[in-house]
């Protein structure tokens, strides 16, 4: 009973809010307690003992229940800033339909239903693509609705994709004599996978669709859907081996295409002026490092790998609330409008440079921490693997230094300027806390990722 | 292989329905193609034998899995006929936006191509063509695909021409969909594409799952239908968007 009522509590709150998304404050105290309730009910599910509800088994290991915390905290702070800064009524609602669904993803164990339920979690949030407050509905520009079609029709081939690639995995199981069936299999749940989370070379919806939408929409897409995406994906390399011993070179070709997509991504970025378009590209750059880490198929790598995933959510939540707060104060996201960002909002400057140092994989950072696993892996298998990295990082570091370089000049009293609300600060404190926690003391998170591995329904 | 079985009926309407989405745009035609694709679908899900038929219309069992699907199509075709109907009342708002230079170009060569002309019998009949000759193309690979990669018929599942025709019924359906989706001129075109798609999606995985999954089936009806509504509402706030450019006159045009 528990285990739907995790599920169920968020979505009935998301109906709640939506309708009292009038009542600015009661929306935002009633999301804020759901995310406690939430966070209590999940503390008093026992861990390993599944249940069956509805013809599905549904079960909580340690890992799922740290990540069903980190994912209250990334959530409640992005859903937070939204509020705080004015980005539209569905936000709240949306975010938290997405947050239960996510748990449910969480809870089962069954590759189909956790395709579909991604899917809905997916067009959830495109619902919310066009929710902008500061434009009305009917002058939306033509680029911005066209982004959101394009996020609208990924999704959906993402969804089939993933769905047809698990159905063949199930016939590859029943008949591994057919090796037609492992190459469609892993074939379609790359491409799943790719277009899902916007993997560079299926990545074109995710720069425009972070460019036109807010940052809170943005924000929840890449906190609460791909990171539940990110640990799907980890459940599911638990079964890889299988697919990849019964097909020839296929871990090399899967390794070298994360280090190849990571590297370009990190290109792409450098040639950005606009901070959206460029987190989009620094969040599609991160995802490829996961999708090595888990494509290597060892303990190791899976470790790597689900770090890397609460490292992601935690930086991108850190980094598009620190662009939200920019464009809400200046007006505007590109990086010429951060002049004299760092006298003016030091702790917003301070965000941005700790989030983009953590992404690019720089010491003492939360994201060096999960990728010296992964450089040590790549490095085991050559060092063919390793320099795409080595280069991604330092391309990626460098696209970040002259992105935040206008921050370091001086103020120009002619840009006009709005202080930003406390609670949107207080949110940005934590997340760097939490990013400095995760860099310089992993130990702990890396002890409960040791654990035994959530493992899907794959016999 | 039977030549009169009820699972022939039931493809040859797949068929026309597909045909029908292809060749016409107007949603006065395809709508009512996917209502009845959702319809096939329904009484296709009966035949699965694993699948309880436990609703007796006269001499024709059904099961309430197979109605699920056709209520669905209901609730799609529903939402979408709502939107394009709906066009006629959303009001055109004071003023006038004007468009950049491609945007503008791009109305020049939509109007132009809307211009009301008077067409003879063999540009019509050249209209079609093309949509025409993509779809005996379109058979042939579905043909094709189904004698070459059979996804269902497999060592696994008993002999039956049953299965010929589900791998033919999901082939046809994901290729018209990939099509639709590629030739779309509008938000509601891309929509009917991709819900032939999971359509596909759906009847491969039923019958390759060989069991109902209560959560699936509902989780595949809510996809198609956020599909639907998200469409829906693009389709909506294009519209708006759109009657807010001015249009070139006809002078401009010549």
């Amino acid at each position: 009973m528990l285990h739907l009522l995790l599920v169920a509590l968020p979505i009935a709150m998301a109906l709640y809010t939506y309708l009292l998304g009038r009542y600015r404050q009661l929306a935002l105290w009633g999301g804020a307690a759901a995310l406690l309730l939430d966070a209590f009910l999940c503390s008093c599910i026992p861990l390993g003992q599944p249940v069956r509800l509805l013809g599905v088994v549904l079960s909580l290991s340690g890992i799922d229940r740290l990540f069903i915390y980190v994912l209250l905290f990334t959530g409640g702070g992005v859903l937070l800033v939204a509020r705080v800064l004015h980005q539209g009524e569905l936000p709240i609602p949306i975010g938290l339909l997405t947050l239960g669904l996510a748990q449910g993803v969480i809870l089962l164990d069954d590759p189909i239903a956790i395709s579909l339920l991604l899917q809905v979690m997916a067009l959830a949030v495109a619902l919310a693509t066009v929710d902008t407050p500061h434009e009305p509905l009917g002058l939306m520009p033509v680029s911005a609705l066209m982004a959101g079609l394009k996020y609208l029709i990924t999704t959906t081939l993402a969804g089939i994709a993933l769905l047809l690639g698990f159905l063949m995995m199930g016939s590859f199981l029943e008949m591994p004599q057919e090796t037609f069936y492992a190459r469609l299999s892993l074939g379609l749940i790359a491409v799943g996978f790719g277009l899902a989370l916007g993997v560079v070379p299926f990545h074109l919806w995710l720069p425009d669709l972070a460019r036109h939408t807010s940052t809170g929409v943005i924000g929840l897409l890449v906190t609460l859907v791909h990171s539940v995406a990110l640990l799907f994906l980890g459940r599911f390399s638990q079964a890889l081996p299988r697919l990849l011993h019964a097909i020839p070179r296929s871990g090399g070709v899967l390794m070298a295409g994360a280090a190849g997509a990571a590297l370009a991504a990190a290109l792409l970025a450098a040639a950005q002026d606009r901070w959206k378009r460029l987190a989009a590209y620094v969040a599609s750059c991160d995802v490829a490092a996961v999708f090595f880490a888990f494509s290597l198929g060892t303990p190791s790598g899976l470790q790597s790998g689900l770090f890397l995933t609460i490292h992601h959510g935690v930086a991108l939540a850190l980094l598009f609330s620190c662009v939200g707060i920019l464009e809400w104060s200046t007006g505007r996201d590109d990086v010429a409008g951060l002049v004299g960002v760092a006298q003016r909002m030091p702790l917003v400057a301070l965000g941005l440079v700790i989030a983009t140092l953590s992404l690019a994989g720089i010491p003492p950072l939360g994201g060096f921490a999960g990728r010296w696993i992964l450089y040590q892996e790549a490095l085991a298998h050559g060092w063919g693997y390793l320099a795409p990295w080595l280069a991604a990082s330092a391309v990626l570091l460098l696209a970040m230094v002259r992105a935040l370089w206008p921050a370091l000049l001086p103020t120009e009293q002619t840009v006009p300027f709005r202080q930003p609300p406390w609670p949107a600060l207080g949110v940005l404190a934590l997340l760097i806390v939490a990013l400095l926690f995760l860099g310089l003391y992993p130990q702990p998170l890396l002890r409960v990722l040791a654990g035994p591995p959530p493992v899907l329904g794959i016999p | 292989m039977g030549y009169s079985s009820p699972e022939l009926a039931i493809w040859l309407g797949f068929l026309a329905c597909g045909a029908l989405m292809v060749v016409f745009r107007d949603w006065r035609v395809t709508l009512p193609a996917l209502l009845a694709v959702y319809l096939n679908l329904g009484l296709l899900f009966s035949r699965l034998p694993f699948v309880p038929q436990d609703i007796a219309l006269g001499p024709l069992r059904l099961s309430s899995f197979g109605l699920v699907k056709v209520v669905t199509g209901l609730v799609l075709v529903s939402i979408l006929a709502l939107t394009a109907f709906s066009r006629r009342w959303v009001r055109t708002p004071e003023g006038e936006f004007p468009a950049d230079e491609i945007l503008a170009a791009r109305l020049r060569w939509a109007a132009r191509r809307a211009r009301p002309t008077p067409i003879g019998f063999r540009e019509r009949l050249a209209a079609y063509l093309l949509p025409t000759s993509t779809l005996a193309v379109l058979i042939a690979v579905t043909y094709t695909l189904a004698i070459l990669y059979p996804l269902v018929r497999t060592p696994a599942l008993p002999a039956s021409p049953l299965w010929f025709y589900v791998d033919l019924s999901w082939y046809w359906l994901a290729l018209c969909g990939l099509l639709n989706v590629l030739l779309a001129q509008e938000v509601q075109e891309v929509c009917i594409g991709l819900l032939l798609c999971i359509a596909s999606a759906d009847l491969l995985y039923t019958t390759l799952s060989r069991s109902v999954g209560l959560l699936a089936i509902g989780l595949l009806s809510t996809v198609s239908i956020l599909l639907a509504l998200g469409s829906a509402l693009f389709s909506i706030l294009f519209f708006l968007r759109l009657q807010r450019w001015r249009l070139p006159s006809s002078e401009e045009l010549d």
